[in-house]
C-alpha cells in the first residue's frame, strides 16, 4: 500500500513538473509535503537519514555559488569580457561568433549557466545590432556553448554537482573525465558552427570598426568590487582543485568562499540574499524528499531490476547499460527537466549496481567499482548535453529564448529545434565514441586489469 | 457632472496602416501629444503616446542590462529615426487602451487615471472616438469648481 501511495506521488509529481500545468517549485514542495504527512518518509528521514534525505550538499554549494556571482555579476566583468573579445576578433563577425561561443562555454564550467547566458545575451544583442546582423547565430550557439561547458565541471551543471555529491566524486574527476569528452564535442562543434553560418556573417568594414571604436572599461561598474570578486572566484575554483587532497566538501568551499566576499565586498546581504534563485533550491529540496519517499519504498530497486534484465550489466562490464544510460539521459532531458530525471537516476543507478557487483562490498567501493564509473559519467554526460535538445530541455535556453523575444527577436520552438537536434545528436555520439573508446577499449590497453578507481 | 461636459470633441486620430513618419509630422500639429489609433471602420484600437515613439527608438535588450548605454553608438538615435522612418503604427502603439463614455462620470475618468498611471483617455461612443480627456482638463475642471464655490 504505502509503496503504490509513494509511487503515485512521484508520478503525479513528475507529470506536473513535466506538462508545467502548475509552478515546479509548489509541485516538488507539495509532494514532498505528501512524503511525510502521509509518513513514507519521516520528517528526520527526510532531513537527516543518509539515503533518503535531502542533499544539502547540492544545496549549499548552489547558494554558495550563487552568491559569488551574484556579486560578480554587480561588476559588469562579462560584458566586458564580451566587448574585449570582438575587438581582439577586429569587429569580424564569424570571429566574434567564435570568441563569443568559448567565453559562454568557460564561464559556463566556472559559474552557473543561466547567470552566464543572462549577462552575455543583451550584450551579444548589442554587438549583433551593431554590426546589423541578425542575433540568431550567436544566441543559438552560446546557449548549446552554455551547455556543453557546463558538462565540463563538477559545478557547471547541477546534473554534475547531484552526481558528484552522491556518487563521492571529486571537481578533478570531473576534470579528468567529463572534461576530456568535452573538449572534443566542443571543438566539433565550433567546427559546426563554423559550417552552418560561416558564410552567412559578413558585414561592411565600417561595422567592424564601429566594434573596434567602443570603450569596452566604460562597462567595468566597480573595479575595487572586481578585483575582490576575482581574487575570492580564484580561490574558491583552487579550493575546488585541491578539494579532494584536504578533504573538504565542494559545499564547504563555496560557502566559505560565499562569505568572504560578503564580508569584503561590503554588499548588503539582505540585497544579496534576496536575489538568489529560491525557487530552484526549494525545487531541489522537495524533489530530494520525493525521490527519498520512492527510494524508501523499493521503488527505484524495482526499475533497477527492469534495467538489469534490459541493459545485462554484470561485475565486470556495463557497457551497454552505460550507452543505455547516456542515450536515455540525453533523450529524457531533452523533454524534461534534467534536475528531476537525475534526482532518480542516481538511485537506480545505485540500485542496479548494489544488485550486480559481489555482495559484502561497502558503500563507497560500490558506488565507485571501476565497471559502474562510465555509467556515471554516461548519466553526466547525457543529462547536461541532452539539455540542449530542445527549447525547455535546460534553464539557460528558456532564458535565451525569453531575452531574445523581450528584445524583439523572437526565436519560434520550430527554429530552435532545426539547429538544436543535430548538434545534440552530434554531441551524444561524440560522447558514445568517447566513453567506448575511452573506457573499453583504452583501458584494456593501457589499465592493469585491477581496473582504475581500486 | 459628466465627461460630456468637459472632454475636448476633437481627438487627433491615425489609422494603423500609417507610417511612423506621418505619425511624427502630424505629431507636430496635436494639442496633447497623444493621437488615438482606429482601424478602417474608425473603431479605437491603441493610442500612442510620446513614451511609446521613444520607445521604438531603444534597443530592448537595454530594458535587461542597462550597462551598455555606456558602449551605445553616439548617432544610433538618429541611425534609428531613419531606419523606422517606413513603420507602422501597429507596430509603436499601446494596444491596452482605457476608456470613458460621454456619459461617465468626472471622477471615473480621474480615478482610471490616478490607478492605472495614464495621463489621457479616449471617449467612446459606439467604439468610436467622440473625444479626448486629458489631465490638464481635468485641472482647469478643478479651477472652475473652486472658482465658483
Amino acid at each position: 500500500m504505502v509503496f503504490w501511495i509513494a509511487t503515485t506521488i512521484f508520478i503525479i509529481s513528475y507529470g506536473l513538473i513535466v506538462s508545467e500545468k502548475l509552478d515546479k517549485t509548489k509541485v516538488a514542495l507539495i509532494g514532498a509535503g505528501l512524503m511525510m504527512i502521509l509518513k513514507i518518509v519521516s520528517q528526520h528521514e527526510a532531513f537527516y537519514h543518509e539515503k533518503y534525505a535531502i542533499d544539502y550538499n547540492v544545496i549549499f554549494l548552489l547558494i554558495g555559488m550563487m552568491i559569488i556571482v551574484n556579486i560578480l555579476s554587480k561588476t559588469g566583468i562579462f560584458q566586458f569580457l564580451a566587448i574585449k573579445s570582438a575587438k581582439l576578433a577586429k569587429g569580424k563577425p564569424f570571429l566574434i561568433l567564435i570568441y563569443f561561443t568559448c567565453i559562454t562555454a568557460i564561464l559556463s564550467a566556472l559559474l552557473d549557466n543561466v547567470t552566464t547566458v543572462l549577462l552575455l545575451v543583451p550584450v551579444t544583442l548589442f554587438t549583433a545590432d551593431e554590426l546589423e546582423l541578425d542575433p540568431f547565430p550567436f544566441l543559438i550557439s552560446e546557449v548549446m556553448a552554455a551547455n556543453i561547458g557546463g558538462t565540463a565541471t563538477l559545478i557547471g551543471d547541477p546534473p554534475n554537482i547531484m552526481i558528484a555529491s552522491k556518487v563521492q566524486l571529486t571537481f578533478m574527476d570531473f576534470i579528468y573525465h567529463t572534461a576530456p569528452a568535452v573538449f572534443f564535442i566542443f571543438a566539433f562543434f565550433l567546427l559546426t558552427i563554423k559550417f552552418l553560418f560561416g558564410r552567412k556573417l559578413q558585414v561592411r568594414e565600417e561595422l567592424s570598426q564601429k566594434i573596434l571604436a567602443i570603450d569596452e572599461y566604460k562597462l567595468i561598474k566597480n573595479s575595487n568590487l572586481l578585483k575582490k570578486s576575482l581574487c575570492v572566484l580564484g580561490m574558491v575554483i583552487l579550493g575546488f582543485i585541491t578539494h579532494g587532497i584536504f578533504h573538504y566538501e565542494p559545499a564547504t568551499i563555496a560557502i566559505f568562499g560565499a562569505a568572504v566576499l560578503l564580508i569584503i565586498s561590503k554588499e548588503d546581504p539582505h540585497q544579496v540574499l534576496r536575489e538568489l534563485e529560491w525557487p530552484t533550491l526549494f525545487f531541489f529540496i522537495g524533489l530530494f524528499i520525493i525521490v527519498g519517499g520512492v527510494v524508501k519504498v523499493g521503488l527505484l530497486s524495482k526499475l533497477s531490476e527492469g534495467m538489469i534484465s534490459l541493459t545485462k550489466p554484470s561485475a565486470e562490464n556495463m557497457f551497454f547499460t552505460a550507452i543505455t544510460t547516456l542515450w536515455f539521459s540525453a533523450l529524457s532531458s531533452a523533454i524534461v527537466d534534467n534536475i528531476p530525471f537525475v534526482a532518480s537516476m542516481i538511485p537506480l543507478v545505485t540500485d542496479t549496481a548494489h544488485a550486480v557487483l559481489p555482495p559484502g562490498m561497502d558503500v563507497r567501493s560500490v558506488i565507485q567499482h571501476s565497471t559502474l564509473m562510465p555509467v556515471w559519467w554516461s548519466l553526466a554526460l547525457g543529462a547536461c548535453l541532452g539539455g540542449n535538445g530542445t527549447p525547455v530541455g535546460a534553464s539557460a535556453n528558456v532564458i535565451t529564448i525569453g531575452l531574445s523575444e523581450k528584445a524583439g527577436y523572437p526565436i519560434s520552438f520550430k527554429k530552435f529545434l532545426v539547429y538544436a537536434i543535430p548538434i545534440t545528436m552530434e554531441t551524444i555520439i561524440i560522447s558514445n565514441i568517447y566513453i567506448w573508446l575511452r573506457y573499453y577499449i583504452f583501458v584494456k590497453i593501457l589499465v592493469s586489469p585491477q581496473g582504475i578507481y581500486q | 457632472m459628466k465627461i460630456k461636459d468637459i472632454m475636448d470633441p476633437s481627438p487627433n486620430l491615425i489609422r494603423t496602416s500609417d507610417t511612423f513618419e506621418h505619425l511624427i509630422k502630424i505629431l507636430d500639429e496635436v494639442k496633447y501629444h497623444v493621437v488615438f489609433v482606429v482601424d478602417k471602420e474608425d473603431k479605437l484600437v491603441g493610442i500612442v503616446t510620446e513614451g511609446d515613439i521613444i520607445k521604438v527608438l531603444i534597443p530592448k535588450y537595454i530594458r535587461v542590462d542597462e550597462s551598455l548605454i555606456s558602449v551605445m553608438d553616439a548617432n544610433y538615435f538618429e541611425r534609428k529615426c531613419r531606419e523606422n522612418r517606413n513603420l507602422t503604427i501597429n507596430n509603436i502603439m499601446s494596444t491596452t487602451t482605457f476608456t470613458v463614455s460621454e456619459e461617465d462620470t468626472i471622477i471615473k475618468a480621474a480615478a482610471l487615471m490616478v490607478v492605472n498611471k495614464i495621463h489621457t483617455l479616449p471617449v467612446i461612443r459606439g467604439g468610436k472616438v467622440v473625444g479626448i480627456i486629458p489631465r490638464l482638463t481635468l485641472i482647469k475642471h478643478i479651477t472652475k469648481v473652486l472658482s465658483v464655490y
